[in-house]
């Protein structure tokens, strides 16, 4: 029994720290149904056994523009182990009206692959009201931003500068106010307190909002004092600095800690800064210095918090929103953008460089699209990378995208005109930068260098100029199908084993051919019949009816009549005498009305000769058959 | 042989036609249309839908798909679709073409070293199906001849015919045997950004070469998750990789 509980035990303790140890990622949007004009703010939360960045890789999303909106990381430790929670946060904007499909992102972690499910999303035309109130009855409400800091996880932040700051106090009391506070160890909250205030409680998406966050102590702590950060609802947030000082309240003197941090909304709406918190140990009333000097023991445990601070996010102007705009907000953006070469070969490839900078969350801003090169480039996908600087409270930096190019082909070309916009946060309108174009001169590649040269004499008389070759691309598309040959040979060749019955007609034939010219007579025997009989009805005179008879007899033998007689004939085919005598008496007859005046020959005789040749052939087939 | 002539001048006259024009359907317009706006992604899915619908003998909707994807930067769907098109119609310039652009974009060839374009473009004037049915119908055309010179008293003609179908039928019938063995391999097409061809069917095996994507390879044999490929590439070599890191031409 003993031991089956500690199975048990065992097994929940190992279960417990296996589901901690597992890798999720999901997806939220705060929306699925949306117009062509708004925005879906895509959550990816990654949560994982590591501090790492996990930032996951994008689907093929090519039905939306995509602006990074934030990253927000929060570590921690549970059961001794690191672990993070990672928000990464896109705001998706509609291209096309129709169903589309945010395929699934994914991230490896120690070479395993984890993906979010797919969601799909419903995009109308603007302006389409009806079709939204009608389809919202029946889809399902999308998920909420899960926007929120690993929940239930104790983070945990030493805070050496608060002890430091409470130590160089606790050193200028007297031992009896120490006495004192020892004393009243039972109110010891207020003491230590906590306050947390933002500049501003509305604000523009993505527009900074500073808060400051304090931590007044009276006199030290035990031990060093733990930091809750706040959780964040529909926001991101980025330490700007951590400070420490004193100030009189009342008339107590208390050091504080101040954390700033920038806070940024993501989502339009109402979001929140939930609590902050601050855990830390003070003595008992029964212990004294030597008990915590030799004891080890940590005192009491007591924690103080802010409260929570209501946000309204802004939705950003749709009215005068331009087309370069990536989803910067914020004030003094500055573009610049440079080639690496300006003066390059065919085929060598070019870097261009755009960099961004002002300030405002960097994160937010999205992919700019490629340069417009047309087709006498090829270009590679653009590659981006941000820095974060800090300036007093204000959170900036740069944004710096390359893309290589390669010229495919030689002449003088221009980069058209980059232009880039930006929400003035303090304007509260829509700013455009427009760059002047970047001019690029192609010369030809090393080898085609020497032929060019080769023929430079030819200047610029058109007679001698040559046709030259700007770039290379794919032939465009074509319509058709397949020409009547190809489709016949083709169901030939898929007619299958139909298609072996060839080898009997071939099997019959050769059987037929062998036939044919073997001793069984049978075909010829019959042919020879019907050919005499056809040769015997077409004669026109005597001569042709003899030779019908000759041309029967001779297929009948076998072999030609020659100098035979028609005794010997007769013998070969073994006739009865009757016959024999027939067949002799026309033949004689034939010879005699050969030789005869032409008088003696007339359409009678014909027609009487060739009545008694196909009798005698009749008489001939039925005898020998 | 001199009677031959002319009927080989006549089939390939008949093969080298131009395509037959047809009326474009509603969806073939659809998917022009938004080819010619740019928008590929579009244009692929509906060419796609086509072909997922039946239509899978034509050669220029696997061209048209290929051209879309390649536009859109899909170099790997690309070779997939234009190697479709090519087995289904290889003298077709256009598809040819575009096959041996998209190969070369990624550092492949599609006429082996060494060998001269047109001795290649030759070769593959007919597709395998057509010579099957070439060789077919040679033989059917010889079992006629044959019949007839049975049968019939034209024996001279009956004699030629013979000699004629007997001289095609081995013509491309050996023609159709000697390309069945390269054109019976299972080509595929690397879709991942590289499959790592390991030593055997199993993480556990240590990877000898990484082919990056739209790279070729041949299937030579299959267990579960896994293919052994042979690498169609400089660096020759075969080994295992995930099925699901290629797509089956």
């Amino acid at each position: 029994m003993n031991f089956k509980k500690l199975f048990l035990s065992l097994f929940f303790v190992l279960a417990s720290l296996c589901a901690y140890a597992e890798v999720q990622i999901t997806a939220n949007v705060n929306k699925t149904l949306v117009d062509t004009s708004e925005d879906i703010t895509l959550t990816i939360t990654v949560k994982a056994p590591t501090t790492r960045d996990l930032s996951p890789i994008m689907p093929s999303l090519p039905n939306f523009n995509i602006y990074a909106s934030g990253q927000d990381i929060s570590r921690g430790m549970i059961n001794g182990k690191v672990s993070s929670v990672q928000v990464f946060t896109y705001l998706l904007t509609p291209r096309f009206a129709g169903k589309s499909t945010i395929g699934s992102f994914t991230v490896n972690v120690d070479g395993q692959t984890y993906t979010t499910e797919p969601i799909e999303v419903e995009v109308y035309r603007a302006g389409q009201g009806n079709a939204k109130t009608s389809l919202n009855k029946t889809k399902k409400p999308a998920k909420n931003a899960a926007y929120t800091a690993a929940n239930n996880s104790q983070i945990v932040q030493t805070l050496t500068n608060i002890a430091a700051a409470a130590a160089k106090n606790a050193a200028s009391q007297s031992e009896a106010k120490a006495a004192d506070a020892k004393n009243k160890i039972s109110q010891v909250a207020p003491d230590f307190f906590m306050t947390a205030k933002t500049d501003k409680t509305t604000a523009y998406l993505n527009e900074q909002i500073t808060l400051k966050i304090r931590f007044y102590q009276a006199f030290s702590t035990l031990g060093n004092p733990l930091y809750d950060r706040p959780k964040m609802e529909g926001l991101i947030s980025e330490e700007i600095k951590t400070s420490t000082g004193y100030e009189t309240i009342g008339s107590r003197q208390f050091a504080f800690t101040e954390f700033d941090i920038a806070v940024f909304g993501i989502v339009p709406g109402q979001a929140k800064i939930g609590s902050a918190a601050i855990s830390y140990n003070v003595a008992d009333s029964a212990m004294d210095a030597f008990d915590l000097f030799f004891s080890g023991r940590t005192g009491i445990t007591k924690k103080v918090e802010t409260a929570p601070i209501d946000i309204s996010i802004r939705p950003l102007p749709k009215d005068g929103k331009p087309t370069s705009f990536y989803g910067a907000v914020g004030a003094d953006y500055k573009i610049n953008a440079e080639v690496d070469n300006s003066a390059t070969q065919a085929g060598a490839p070019i870097t261009l460089t755009v960099s961004i900078s002002g300030n405002g969350n960097m994160r937010a801003i999205g992919n700019l699209p490629p340069p417009d090169l047309g087709g006498s480039f090829r270009v590679y996908e653009t590659t981006s990378s941000s820095s974060t600087k800090i300036q007093n409270t204000l959170v900036g930096g740069t944004k710096v995208y390359k893309t290589i190019i390669v010229p495919r082909a030689t002449g003088k070309y221009n980069i058209a005109p980059i232009e880039f916009s930006y929400f003035d946060t303090n304007e509260k309108i829509y700013k455009t930068i427009k760059l002047n174009d970047i001019s690029l001169e192609v010369s030809p590649a090393a080898q085609e260098t020497s032929e060019a040269s080769a023929v430079s004499f030819a200047g610029d008389n058109p007679a001698q100029a040559r046709v030259e070759k700007l770039s290379d691309d794919i032939s465009y598309i074509k319509n058709g199908q397949l020409s009547l040959p190809s489709k016949i040979l083709l169901f030939i060749a898929n007619l299958g084993k139909i298609n072996y019955l060839v080898f009997f007609f071939i099997a019959a034939a050769l059987l037929f051919y062998f036939i044919d010219k073997g001793s069984i007579d049978l075909l010829s025997s019959r042919r020879a019949l019907l050919k005499a009989k056809k040769a015997i009805i077409k004669a026109k005179e005597l001569d042709g009816v003899s030779d019908a008879l000759e041309d029967y007899l001779e297929a009948k033998l076998g072999e030609p009549i020659g100098s035979k007689t028609m005794e010997n004939v007769s013998q070969k085919l073994a006739l009865s005498a009757g016959l024999s005598a027939k067949l002799n008496g026309l033949w004689e007859e034939f010879s005699m009305l050969k030789y005869a005046p032409s008088s003696m020959v007339n359409a009678e005789t014909l027609e009487d000769s060739a009545k008694k040749t196909l009798n005698l052939i009749e008489e001939i087939e039925k005898e020998i058959r | 042989m001199k009677n031959l002539a002319p009927l080989i001048l006549f089939f390939s006259l008949l093969f080298a036609l131009p395509p037959k024009a047809v009326a474009q359907q509603p969806k073939t317009a659809d998917a022009q249309s938004s080819y010619d706006n740019g928008s590929y992604i579009t244009a692929a899915e509906l060419y796609e839908n086509q072909i997922a619908a039946g239509d899978t003998s034509n050669p220029y909707l696997y061209y048209n798909l290929a051209n879309s994807y390649f536009k859109a930067g899909d170099p790997d769907k690309a070779i997939i679709n234009y190697y479709r098109a090519f087995k289904l119609l290889p003298r077709d310039k256009d598809i040819r073409g575009n096959l041996a652009f998209a190969l070369a974009d990624t550092g492949q060839r599609l006429t082996p070293e060494g060998v001269p374009a047109t001795a290649f473009n030759l070769y593959h004037f007919f597709s395998l199906g057509e010579l099957k049915g070439l060789m077919w119908a040679g033989l059917w055309l010889f079992a006629f001849a044959l019949m007839f010179f049975v049968l019939s008293d034209r024996k001279v003609l009956g004699k030629k015919l013979l000699i004629i179908a007997a001289i095609l039928t081995v013509f491309f019938g050996g023609w159709h045997l000697l390309r069945l063995p390269s054109e019976s391999k299972r080509l595929a097409v690397v879709v991942a950004p590289r499959a790592e061809v390991r030593s055997g069917p199993g993480d556990s095996f240590v990877v000898s070469l990484n082919v990056p994507r739209a790279h070729l390879v041949s299937i030579i044999d299959s267990k579960g998750d896994w293919a052994q490929v042979e690498v169609n590439s400089q660096a020759q070599g075969s080994g295992w990789v995930l099925k699901n890191t290629i797509e089956e031409i």
